[in-house]
């Protein structure tokens, strides 16, 4: 039961920040595949049924463009940050790093 | 890959329906890449497609992720709730229409058919409650169903298809239904015109007799092709070419009633052109008829096609 509940808590905090880590992946063009592997490499793993629906959302609200390209003989559709996901990935970036900074401070303290 | 597109079959059964195909498309893309991944330098196998599939988990699960947030029933309980929400409606109506039937052939007709209409949905209603009930105390109890982690690909069958949209498969049900019922007398619709207004009587003219017995049995092969469709959750190309051929016997029904009318006897005070806008109306409907059969059929051949790619 304990686990259980320390599970919920982590998946609770990484929510957070998956946003924020898909959108600085993709300041580069990706596609979910490759997106999924680079976000691996970096120790963060996120499952597709998670990852892919995300994308999805995030280029629906405006922040990634998509276009669907051939490569290595293969369809795939390809994303990056549109100039609207530019500018709200920097905000974002910014409050994460103040918000780093105070919960680093008070986690620290005593 | 076989087995991907079972999966994505699988996959496409849950989906929201407004971007099914390019989800689809994007998953498949993202599959099949990761079953070369997994084969490396051999040549990709069922064995990888099913190390790739049982690492992304229940078809239905990975179909939750692409709905948005529901109120009541959020987007993970939200599949299943459907699916037992349709497996009980089918269930109870079937119980229904077995006890009325037990009651006709014990005492006869005893309710009119609007109360035997109204005594099915009533029943089917609070199924649909009772289900309600159920799964949105499980959503806010806050209740893992754990029954997703226990799938693996072996489940899946290697078939080629296309996924059904259950929607679809239930308009056509109830249209076909409701023909068979009218084309049998049991739903005469004649008899729903007031009297106060009833100064003509329409009846079908005698071109349609010949065509008795071949439209019982086209239009009760349509009902049956379809339900099974709709319980296998699967277009196969067996069942597409039986929409063919039901399909171009419809057509054929369909186009000689037109060619060998008259198609309505009208008779009493019909006005001027009463008897005119009768016909009409009705070469409306059949015309409308064979347009939405036309589109079936063409609906069927490009999953023929697709599924033979």
């Amino acid at each position: 039961m304990e686990r259980e509940a320390l599970d919920k808590l982590r998946l609770e905090m990484r929510r957070g920040s998956i946003v924020l880590a898909v959108l600085a992946q993709l300041r580069d063009e990706h596609y979910a595949y490759s997106l999924r592997k680079s976000l691996l490499e970096r120790d963060i793993s996120i499952d597709e049924g998670t990852l892919y629906p995300l994308v999805r959302r995030l280029e629906k609200q405006g922040l990634l463009t998509s276009e669907w390209r051939e490569e290595e003989k293969r369809n795939k559709r390809f994303y990056r940050l549109s100039d609207h996901g530019r500018t709200v990935f920097e905000q974002l970036r910014k409050d994460w790093e103040e918000l780093n900074h105070s919960v680093r401070t008070l986690v620290q303290e005593k | 890959m076989r087995l991907v597109e079972s999966y994505l079959n699988e996959v496409g059964r849950y989906l929201p329906g407004s971007d099914d195909n390019d989800i689809l498309r994007e998953l498949r893309a993202s599959l099949e890449e990761q079953v070369y991944d997994a084969a490396g330098d051999a040549t990709p196998g069922p064995q990888h497609e099913k190390t790739v599939l049982n690492r992304l988990g229940h078809p239905m699960k990975v179909a939750s992720g692409y709905r948005g947030q529901r109120y009541l029933i959020g987007p993970e309980l939200f599949p299943i709730f459907i699916q037992t929400l349709k497996t009980v409606l089918v269930v109870v109506a079937v119980i229904q229409l077995a006890l009325m039937l037990t009651g006709y052939v014990a005492s006869g007709w005893t309710t009119s058919v609007k109360g035997l209409a109204s005594g099915l949905f009533g029943t089917l209603l609070w199924a649909t409650v009772v289900v309600l009930v159920v799964f949105a105390v499980t959503e806010y109890s806050g209740e893992r169903l754990n029954w997703y982690d226990g799938w693996t690909a072996d489940s899946l069958r290697p078939t080629r298809g296309a996924s059904v949209k259950g929607s679809n498969l239930v308009t056509n049900l109830v249209s076909e239904g409701v023909f068979l019922l009218w084309w049998n007398d049991v739903l005469p619709f004649h008899d729903w015109i007031p009297g106060a207004i009833k100064t003509f009587d329409v009846a079908l003219g005698s071109v349609w007799e010949p065509l008795f017995w071949p439209l019982n049995l086209l239009f009760g092969a349509w009902f049956v092709l379809h339900a099974w469709v709709l319980i296998r959750g699967l277009w196969q190309p067996a069942t597409l070419y039986t929409e063919l051929a039901l399909g171009a016997l419809g057509i054929a029904a369909g186009g000689w009633l037109l060619l060998h009318g008259p198609l309505l006897s009208v008779s009493g005070d019909v006005g001027a052109d009463g008897e005119l806008i009768a016909h009409r109306v009705m070469l409306t409907i059949i015309g409308g008829a064979l347009v939405i059969t036309a589109w079936d059929m063409l609906v069927a051949w490009r999953r023929l096609r697709r599924a033979a790619s």
